[in-house]
């Protein structure tokens, strides 16, 4: 089982950070992007890492630009 | 964007169309389960047994299933976020090796002797299982 949860990308977010800056419950953001609940829940705890159109419109809500709210260097990502 | 937190919104189209299918196909398998046993005298055992039924209660139940299943899933493929697209994908995938690998081992070993002919009603509704308890796990856990 280890095993296949490994299989799925571990990237880090401070999603729930830009939340709480707003005072926002996961059930606010999801109402904002349209998505259900349970998708911020699973976004924010790095188990599930969002398509980038869903990036895109996370970055755009908070004003931010992706790599400034999803950091992909536990994964092995680097600056080319 | 706002910094006041949100007051309770009303469901977007996305959500609606969400309810509004699982609602549906709700109603799908609750007529089904009623079209099956109609009219006999121990209907849960209608329904999971492989006794005979009437021309018209198999035609009709398969129209149900097929038509208003199918409908469902269309509907239901739209309606879901990404998230959820990709635990139904997982859960496809684990109930997909579980009939490829437990199928033929059944099969071969009842060949062999050393276990009784399994039928396949088993085989789909412990594949369904498979499938439900994976959705839920990639879903909400």
């Amino acid at each position: 089982l280890q095993w296949v949860i490994a299989m799925e990308a571990d990237m880090k977010n401070r999603l729930k950070v830009l939340r709480a800056e707003r005072d926002w419950s996961q059930a606010d953001l999801a109402a904002h992007l349209d998505v259900s609940r349970q998708a911020v829940n699973a976004i924010e705890t790095g188990k599930y890492d969002p398509s980038l159109p869903l990036a895109f419109r996370i970055a755009r809500l908070f004003d931010s630009k992706i790599e400034d709210i999803f950091d992909d260097t536990s994964i092995g990502g680097q600056n080319v | 964007m706002s910094d006041q937190k949100m007051p309770k919104r009303p469901m977007s189209p996305r959500q609606k169309r969400y309810w509004l299918t699982t609602g549906g196909l709700g109603l799908v398998g609750g007529i089904f389960g009623y079209v099956m046993p109609a009219g006999k005298s121990d209907p849960s055992y209608v329904l999971l047994s492989n006794m005979p039924l009437s021309a018209s209660q198999a035609v009709l139940a398969c129209l149900i299933w097929s038509i208003g299943v199918g409908a469902g899933c269309f509907f239901y493929h739209r309606s879901i976020d990404e998230q959820e697209e990709n635990a139904y994908l997982w859960a496809c995938t684990a109930s997909w090796y579980f009939i490829v690998f437990t199928y033929p081992v059944c099969w071969i070993l009842a060949r062999g002797g050393i276990m009784p002919t399994l039928d396949f009603q088993f085989i789909f509704v412990a594949s369904i299982i498979v499938n439900g308890v994976v959705w839920a796990w990639k879903k909400f856990f």
